[in-house]
Order: C-alpha cells, then structure tokens, then sequence
C-alpha cells in the first residue's frame, strides 16, 4: 500500500541507520545514476542490498507495436483540397500562375497505384520476379517496361543520362543501352515518391495529434485493452516515492509517464470492464432525463488528474 | 463549484478502514481524491463497485446520487 500517512508515519519511526539508507538511496535516485534495468548495490546495516530504479524510458528503447494505416479517401481529398486552394489563391491573386497541369501530374501517380487492381500488381510483380532470376526470358521484360522506355530512354544517337552528373558520361563514346536493367528499376524503387509522401503524410498526422496523443498513439502497450492496478505498477510507485520525499510532483521525469498510464487505463476500463459500462450507459440515461451535460474523462486543470466523468446541470 | 466529477473505483482499489467501518480508496487513489478535493473545481464522489453491483435499481441509485450531491452543492 502506497498510503500517504502510511508512509510519513514510517520515516517517523525510521531508525538513525535507517533514516542514512533512505537518504542515501534518495540521493542515488537524484543524480541519475540509475538507468532503468540496472541494479545498484548498497551497504546497509544487514548487508549489501540491490535497489531497482525505474526510470523513464528513452524512445530510442520503446517498440512502436502500432503502424497507422493511410486513410486512401483522406489522403484524397486532401489533394483537391489543396488543388482547390491554390486555385483560389490564384484567383485573388495571392499566387501569380496557378499550375494546374503539375498539381494534376502530381495526383495521377499516387492514385494510378492505389486504383491499381491487385491482379494486374501481381502479374508485373510475377514478370519482374522472372527477370530477376532468368536471364534467358528477355522478351517478356521488353513489353514489361516497354512504356518506360520510351519515356525515359531518348533516340538512338543521344546518351541516356541516369544521374545529373554530366562528368560521368562527358567523356564515353559508348552508346547506352535501349533496355532498363534490374538496377536502374531498384534504384527507381528506393526513391518512390510515394514512399516519401506517406512519410511526410505521417508526421503531418503526428504533428497535428500533439504530444499527449502522439505520445500515446506510439509508446507501449497503446493497443491492449487491459486495465492494469495503478498501485502494482512500478512508474507508479517510483514517482509516489519521489512525490512524498522530495515533493516532485510536477518536475520528476516519472509524471508524464504516470498520467498517461491513468489516461490508458480510462480507455481500458471503458471498453473491457462489464460494469463500468453499465455504470456510463446509466449516467447516460440520467443525464438525458434530467437534461445533465455529462462528460466523459475530463481533467482537472490544476491537478492534472484525469476522472472518469463530470456531470453537469445544463449546458454549463 | 458547479460540476461533479465521479471516479469509479474498482475493487481491487478499494481498501475497508476498520476504525471507520468503511470503504476507502487504496494506495494512489487516496492521493488522486485528496489532490482533487484540495484543488480541483469539481465535487468528486468516487462510486464503488462494490456498492453499485449490490443496487437493484441502479438508474434510481446514480438518480438520487447526483440529485442529492448537487442540493447539497446548492445549499453550501
């Protein structure tokens, strides 16, 4: 039991040798000596004793266990959104020329993969995995590529320039070859753009989240709807101990971690507790008949503790 | 004052004070009810499991549990 007036009342009765350990493990804790797994020993009175620190975990350390999924409908209507805004723009004038063609070019690529059928991928896919590991079949990686090539690839006569430096083909007199080989089409794949714009797509989302969401959106045990015993859980117990000690409520490492323990253990206990379901879905029913404004986990602006709902008359 | 805020506390954060022959909130809890009593705008009434599983009639047991906290809000 993490009681508060059990804990005072001990270090009242503590011993002068005891009172020495406490400090001295307090002032372990202080300097960051600890780093989370290891185990420090120290000397007491009844012999060597090892003490755990828990600490905050770094995000380097942290397994990301959840992959957000493109919404295909969003990411749409994001692009004619935007189409759609500097079209405006250039209406009143806020942009000199608006370019619709490149906006357009730049749209087709994406939505041309994601139209794609899955069977169609599979065949190229099927004929690509060929060239790979039989040389003999060229004719079927012609017509393959065969609409690449002619985009890419100039006349005879012209050199076929892969990268910008003009130094690199200044100076042969080879002529290029007229087909693409396996390595141009993976150094094609590694700079898909739109790799890059699921990316930049994602950071957007982060951005937008803030950094209580994106905190819990990333960090451990985020999926799970499993309610764990707040007095049991070791953050939990580390930060009361610096909380009754030192008075570190809002500057220890450890808060953070203990509000979005309470803040997952809310959403838990919503979706896989039997009675506190019964207990919403009531409040829910009360609040419609005697016309209550009822919310669901507010927090408390000067404490920073979360409850489970707040009730109140009307719409204040 | 004007809001009340409720905390569900399960069983297993539920300890019973033998002096005071009652319920009471264990270990974190008591503090997080301490803290929010002390400086928090709302009136927090923790609910007990315990005590809302043995209600027959739970509509009339969260009815009267708001109605009367909020007459008492009013009369202070």
């Amino acid at each position: 039991m993490i009681g508060s007036t059990s804990l005072n009342t001990h270090k009242a009765n503590f011993d002068a040798s005891q009172k020495k350990y406490m400090n001295q493990v307090l002032d372990l804790i202080e300097d960051n000596k600890f780093s989370g797994k290891n185990s420090v020993s120290i000397k007491t009175p009844s012999g060597d004793q090892d003490i755990a620190f828990f600490d905050k975990i770094l995000t380097k350390e942290k397994k990301y266990n959840k992959v957000i999924k493109i919404d295909t409908h969003w990411l749409r209507s994001y692009i004619i959104l935007k189409d759609r805004q500097k079209q405006e723009q250039a209406e009143y004038g806020l942009i000199d020329d608006y370019q619709g063609e490149e906006t357009k070019d730049e749209v087709n690529p994406i939505m041309f993969e994601l139209e794609k059928d899955s069977s169609s991928l599979l065949q190229e896919n099927a004929k690509v995995k060929k060239f790979a590991f039989d040389d003999d079949e060229e004719e079927e990686v012609s017509v393959v590529f065969e609409s690449e090539i002619k985009q890419k690839v100039p006349s005879q006569g012209e050199q076929f320039v892969m990268f910008d430096n003009d130094s690199s083909t200044e100076n042969t007199d080879e002529v290029p070859n007229s087909k693409l080989k396996p390595f141009h089409r993976k150094y094609g794949e590694e700079i898909d753009t739109e790799e890059v714009k699921v990316s930049m797509f994602r950071r957007k989302k982060l951005e937008e989240l803030g950094k209580f969401a994106s905190h819990l959106y990333l960090f451990s045990d985020v999926d799970t709807s499993n309610y764990y015993e707040l007095n049991s859980e070791s953050y939990v117990k580390a930060w009361s101990i610096l909380y009754y000690f030192r008075n570190k409520s809002l500057h220890s490492p450890l808060y953070d971690e203990v509000e979005n323990i309470q803040a997952r253990n809310l959403s838990g206990k919503r979706i896989s507790h039997k009675l506190f379901n019964d207990f919403y879905s009531t409040m829910l029913k009360v609040s419609m008949e005697r016309n209550y404004h009822l919310t669901f986990s507010p927090r408390c602006q000067n404490s920073g503790w979360y409850m489970d709902m707040s009730v109140s008359k009307g719409n204040n | 004052m004007h809001k009340l805020g409720f905390i569900f506390l399960l069983k297993e954060d539920i300890c019973y004070n033998l002096e005071t022959s009652q319920d009471q909130p264990l270990g974190i809890y008591n503090m997080i009810m301490k803290q929010l009593k002390n400086m928090s705008n709302y009136k927090v009434i923790p609910v007990y499991e315990s005590t809302f599983q043995s209600e027959q009639d739970r509509f009339d047991y969260v009815d009267r549990l708001i109605s009367w906290n909020f007459m008492e809000m009013e009369s202070e």
